[in-house]
């Protein structure tokens, strides 16, 4: 069989054709890859929008914690570390109200509370407890109670027993449990 | 008036020759339209690569350097705003004083308290005391159980045994209002 051998028009003209296919192939991967890296920069101008923005945010948070520092120190000051010395000042103001009102206020246990009382968003909270034994009249511990409760602490009463004495009516005696935050 | 003399087998393939040429011509010239194209497109597609290459330097220099110290103030007004809400729980709280007066303020003539106990865990108030007479338990047990801060009123009817000095105990619950 005689084989049928290509004409130089014919090799011209596939040169030709197979140039404009290549050509074109260039063209679409040129504008496809322009396409692309046009996307990615819009995605990445937003994204520095945003940066932007939450940089602007930052510096008004920035202000805003400088114009409230005295308050929030303040704030914290209503609970304590659960460090000694924290609560040993703790203690000592807890236990000072007692002469105040003319009743007894002895710290009978003292110990660091895991998440036994939970904050609004249910995190539990860690806190110092202390039990106390009190002593006086029903008065003074009414007194002592409220003085207690006004304490400049993240402070409560988590639990109350109190007895009449047996030999003296007007003394009463009993256990408060106080439960005081930490930050 | 011109005669063409060739053959028409000639003629045929002559005309396919032309209109090859013509093709490939055509090719070769919309080939090289579209490859100026191409380079023309070069500077857009350079400058795209210059923009977004700027844009992630920014990006990476954002969270490595920039990240924490955008991050601090919002973190340091967050601390503030959870001890304020939980400043906010132990105030609205209502204080064992006010308790107190509350479970003893409806406490009729001939009530003697002589033990009061308080878990805030459970909210149960329990009393302790001694009645005059019955009509004193009961009025007290009544009044107790009508109260809108107290539920849960036990009824010591146990404690009825006796006609005179009665020995009482009573719990209730305290309604939670906050």
């Amino acid at each position: 069989m005689q084989r049928i051998q290509p004409t130089f028009v014919q090799g011209l003209a596939f040169g030709g054709v197979l140039t404009l296919v290549l050509s074109c192939g260039l063209y679409y991967y040129v504008l496809h890859t322009i396409q692309e890296n046009r996307t990615e920069v819009l995605i990445a101008q937003e994204e520095q929008l945003i940066r932007d923005a939450r940089k602007r945010e930052a510096d008004t948070a920035r202000t805003l914690v400088e114009e409230t520092q005295f308050q929030r120190e303040e704030l914290t000051n209503y609970f304590v570390n659960t460090e000694e010395e924290e609560v040993i000042v703790f203690l000592d103001s807890l236990e000072s109200l007692g002469p105040m009102v003319g009743a007894e206020y002895v710290t009978e246990t003292v110990g660091v509370a895991e998440g036994d009382r939970e904050s609004t968003d249910s995190i539990p909270v860690t806190g110092v407890r202390s039990v106390a034994l009190v002593s006086g009249s029903w008065a003074q511990l009414y007194q002592l109670i409220t003085l207690i409760e006004h304490m400049p602490y993240a402070l409560t009463i988590t639990k109350v027993a109190l007895e009449q004495s047996d030999d003296d009516p007007r003394f009463w005696e009993g256990q408060l449990h106080v439960h005081v935050q930490a930050k | 008036m011109f005669h063409n003399l060739l053959a028409a087998e000639k003629k045929k393939s002559l005309r396919i020759e032309y209109y090859t040429r013509l093709a490939t011509v055509a090719c070769f010239v919309f080939a090289g339209a579209v490859l100026s194209g191409s380079v023309a497109l070069l500077p857009t597609y350079l400058q795209l690569r210059t923009t977004l290459n700027f844009l992630q330097e920014d990006a990476a220099r954002y969270e490595t350097e920039d990240a924490v110290a955008v991050a601090e103030p919002f973190e340091r007004l967050g601390e503030s705003a959870v001890l304020l809400e939980r400043m906010e729980l132990v105030a609205s709280e209502e204080g064992v004083g006010d308790i107190v007066r509350a479970a003893l303020s409806s406490r009729p003539e001939g009530i003697a308290i002589v033990g009061f106990s308080y878990d805030r865990d459970t909210s149960l108030i329990t009393l302790e005391g001694v009645a005059e007479t019955r009509s004193a338990l009961v009025s007290f047990t009544r009044t107790l159980g009508e109260h809108e801060r107290f539920t849960s009123v036990t009824n010591p009817i146990a404690d009825l045994a006796i006609s005179r000095d009665l020995p009482f105990r009573i719990s209730c619950t305290l309604v939670d209002t906050t």
